[in-house]
């Protein structure tokens, strides 16, 4: 029997949704705006930590031996550091790297070339190049090489040089984050009211089917379903028109990135994540609409 | 049999809408409740289809007690009964064959069984060429005739009809009549409440007068009167 039951209210609710044309429209497109102010918040938080990864990983603490220190000392500490777990991964740089890279980058600056040639000894101090998972972390680095068995080798740091910058660095990166999540949540607030007032005005409408219904012996449940069949037909739709709607904005969003030197292929990070972004949004649809219609319906059976 | 014992019902200390009805209908039975407008004839129905509930006394229903209805088996109880209104009360979103087929699809009857019995009623009711049309298409005639379809598709021990010709015309208002007294005749019990003295007096049958809350007549092959 209840198979019966589900096919009949299945249907109902399909035809329902069908003749109630301009109605079923607009409570879609309300849901259907309602996920892209979602999605779109979602995909804005997504991108911005990405563009936030690069922009770390940009960053680097470099820290200089005296000139005196034998590279085996060095390596050592390069192993050491290596298994620090904060730490991303070490780049060494041996005095006569340094001097050869600063050679290639100046070769055309006279002035330069004509001392270092004056010079008869190499000026310039092996270095190791320091990247960490959390920006947050240098300072650990730092205590670990400048307080630790490794200080009377160590010139000096660069980290301490460019320890506002990362500072700040990390502040905007910390309240991009926060400000997002409870931009986020504002608006999914919001997106659920709407969402609920539309399809509640759309149950309004059906206020006397209902008590009809119930006079001629349905029970609940069987005028609950067709209801709710039409709840999962507008979070179904909605979903389908945010994702018609994503592959255009992809492509009108791309140029920025690439011309803000951002290595972010907003159309290939769509596509690979296609299937994801559109499951989520029919989850999150159909979720919608079936609560709220559960909820708008159940007043008038009720009455 | 339905039974009402000792029943009153009082919306609030100003407004007494029945006062100690007690009123006993046969099996099979025609009757007529008659009265002005606000005397207490819909609320006398209201009770028998669990719209309303008594404030004291008891009504039994075939041998069963309404009060004892559970909200689960409410549903079970309003299957054994048809009912048709003034206003038609049709699913206007519907087709008319959808509308009759509603009353057999609460129930669970299967889609060829449904098929079968609406177009059977839909003939009785004579509006079998109509079946794809929607209610708003129909005339009001036509369209109580629907609402008396859908009311006895599922044949219902009783068959209660409030105010039914309070919105159509002469003509039509007879022919709901004969359908009325036709289905009675083929052994539904029908209560009909109207303040139409014609309807009554051309029924010829039972007649219950109610004013002010109080049974003030009961008379076989009655007229109205007041």
């Amino acid at each position: 029997m209840w198979k019966t039951t589900l096919y009949r209210a299945v249907k109902a609710g399909t035809k329902n949704f069908i003749r109630n044309g301009w109605l079923s429209i607009a409570t879609t497109s309300v849901i259907a705006l309602a996920l892209f102010i979602i999605s779109v918040l979602l995909s804005l938080i997504f991108v911005a930590n990405l563009v936030l990864e690069q922009i770390q990983d940009k960053i680097s603490a470099s820290v200089y031996f005296k000139t005196n220190t034998s590279e085996q000392i060095i390596l050592k500490a390069k192993g050491d550091l290596e298994l620090m777990a904060e730490v991303k991964g070490v780049d060494y740089t041996s005095r006569g790297d340094a001097l050869g890279l600063l050679k290639e980058r100046y070769h055309s600056n006279d002035v330069i070339m004509d001392s270092l040639k004056e010079l008869k000894e190499n000026p310039l101090e092996a270095s190791l190049s320091i990247k960490v998972h959390d920006s947050n972390k240098y300072e650990i680095i730092e205590n670990e090489l400048a307080a630790g068995k490794y200080k009377d080798y160590v010139s000096k740091m660069d980290y301490s040089d460019h320890k506002v910058e990362i500072d700040k660095l990390n502040k905007i990166i910390n309240s991009i984050r926060k400000t997002g999540v409870i931009m986020v949540l504002v608006f999914v607030i919001i997106a659920i009211l709407v969402t609920f007032n539309s399809i509640r005005l759309t149950m309004y409408t059906y206020r006397t089917e209902v008590e009809i219904m119930k006079l001629v012996g349905a029970s609940n449940w069987f005028i609950r379903l067709p209801f709710i069949t039409e709840g999962v037909l507008y979070g179904v739709f909605a979903a389908l028109m945010v994702g018609i709607v994503w592959y255009p904005l992809a492509r009108y969003f791309a140029p920025f990135f690439i011309n803000a030197g951002i290595q972010i292929n907003t159309v290939q990070l769509l596509h690979q994540n296609i299937v994801y972004i559109l499951g989520i949004q029919l989850l999150i649809g159909v979720l919608l609409g079936v609560i709220s219609s559960f909820i708008a319906i159940r007043r008038y059976l009720k009455a | 049999m339905i039974e009402y014992r000792n029943v009153s019902k009082i919306y609030n200390r100003n407004v007494t809408a029945l006062v100690n009805i007690n009123l006993k209908i046969k099996q099979g039975e025609f009757i007529s409740i008659v009265g002005q407008s606000g005397t207490g004839k819909s609320t006398l129905l209201r009770l028998l289809t669990l719209e309303e509930k008594p404030t004291s006394g008891r009504i039994i229903f075939y041998k069963v007690d309404l009060s004892e209805i559970t909200k689960k088996e409410l549903p079970y109880h309003r299957r054994r009964i048809g009912v048709i209104f003034q206003d038609f009360k049709l699913l206007l979103t519907r087709t008319i064959y959808e509308n009759i087929a509603f009353a057999l699809e609460v129930s669970g009857v299967k889609s060829s069984e449904i098929k079968k019995s609406v177009s059977q009623i839909l003939n009785i009711v004579g509006l079998e060429k109509k079946f794809t049309s929607y209610p708003n298409e129909l005339s009001g005639g036509e369209q109580q005739r629907v609402a008396i379809a859908r009311a006895l598709v599922h044949h219902p021990e009783v068959l209660i009809a409030d105010e039914p010709t309070g919105n159509l015309d002469i003509i039509n208002t007879w022919d709901i009549i004969e359908l009325l007294l036709k289905i009675n005749k083929l052994g539904t019990t029908v209560v009909l409440a109207t303040h139409d003295k014609e309807t009554v007096d051309r029924v010829s049958r039972r007649v219950v007068g109610i004013d002010d809350g109080r049974i003030i007549r009961d008379q076989e092959k009655g007229k109205y009167m007041i």
